[in-house]
């Protein structure tokens, strides 16, 4: 599994709050809570952006020094891991 | 809410049941439909309803829950086919601010809102809220309490053995507190709350406080939500509608006296 331009699985009920998303997945029957970072990232996660663009948008919106390459490619994992990107 | 219930019994004893069920909460649905319960006889006991005859049950405990069940699971019934979900928590509003309040079984939530009321805060409910896009209402219910809610709230002290009570199948002794009937301006509302609290306890210790989240608002309301069989689609998207862009705080309740002074402060100062 590529996650070049990662991409979230279909099916997928996702409920923004005020610092991040709700993420329930169906077919799992699991709740997925992320957080304001994660939250970006997952949003992001459309198959139109690749790791390093998606760690500038955070770097952007956290007004960090540098892209985050590291935690990004890390919340990436856990997504994998928990089944969901494509 | 829009139904109007009258309950009348041929037996003395029932007496203390249906007060038990009565609530004198003002609601702000206009009336849709008055129902007319009667309980025939002294045992055994024939329930009606609109002049038909339900069940018949041979105890005036046994009474009570057909009422009961006909009542309030009636409402339940009628909330969650227009679409409303269930929430475990209470509501109260300090200081202008609306405030959902959830915990576990046993925190001592109910004790708190009842604190809360005394101490002269608009609480409209201590159990059940219902949800429906981002709007909330609190079940109208009298308060259950506990044996020893008289000595954690000295006002309740002269009243509390005049108060109606039922001892439940597992023996448990609840007495029902009708913030109406006791004299307190018991209002519902319908609309969006402002914030929210999680209680946990710390019985007997210091009462703390710390900003929570809106992702961990959300996951320990739904931690603590009723069973349901609404779609879980369905109960994520009314939480997150209601708590979405809301303030939330956990609350780690010491003694109830400084839980509702920490509370009202708390939500006093976020108001300004």
């Amino acid at each position: 599994m590529t996650r070049h331009s990662p991409s979230a699985i279909d099916g997928l009920d996702v409920n923004e709050v005020k610092d991040g998303l709700i993420v329930y997945d169906q077919a799992r029957d699991r709740v997925h809570y992320l957080n304001a970072t994660a939250g970006i990232v997952f949003t992001l996660c459309d198959g139109q952006h690749t790791e390093s663009q998606i760690a500038n948008v955070v770097a952007v919106a956290f007004q960090l020094d540098a892209p985050p390459l590291t935690e990004v490619d890390s919340c990436l994992a856990s997504f994998v891991n928990e089944g969901l990107l494509r | 809410m829009p139904y109007e219930v009258d309950v009348t019994a041929e037996d003395d004893r029932l007496a203390s049941k249906i007060a038990y069920l009565a609530n004198h909460a003002q609601q702000p649905a206009p009336l849709k439909r008055r129902l007319r319960y009667h309980v025939k006889g002294r045992g055994p006991y024939d329930v009606f309803e609109d002049g038909e005859r339900l069940e018949s049950v041979p105890a005036p405990d046994d009474a009570l829950v057909v009422l009961y069940g006909r009542c309030y699971g009636r409402l339940v019934d009628h909330l969650s086919v227009a679409g409303w979900v269930p929430l475990h928590g209470g509501l109260v509003t300090i200081a202008g601010r609306r405030l959902l309040v959830v915990g576990q079984k046993g925190v001592g939530k109910t004790t708190l809102m009842l604190r809360l009321l005394y101490d002269g805060h608009a609480v409209e409910g201590d159990e059940m809220v219902f949800t429906r896009d981002g709007a909330a209402v609190a079940l109208p219910r009298p308060f259950h309490l506990k044996p020893g809610a008289d000595v954690l709230i000295p006002e309740l002290r002269e009243r509390f053995d005049d108060l109606p009570f039922v001892l439940t199948s597992d023996g448990a002794h609840v007495t029902a507190f009708d913030p109406g009937a006791e004299g307190f301006d018991w209002r519902l509302g319908v609309g969006p709350i402002d914030g929210a609290v999680v209680l946990r306890a710390n019985h007997g210790g210091e009462t703390s406080v710390r900003p929570l989240s809106t992702v961990e608002l959300v996951q320990h309301v739904l931690d603590h939500a009723f069973p349901t069989s609404e779609s879980r689609p369905m109960l994520l998207r009314a939480v997150t509608a209601l708590l979405g862009y809301v303030d939330g705080i956990e609350f780690t309740v010491g003694s109830v006296g400084s839980a509702a002074t920490a509370l009202a402060t708390f939500a006093t100062v976020s108001s300004a």
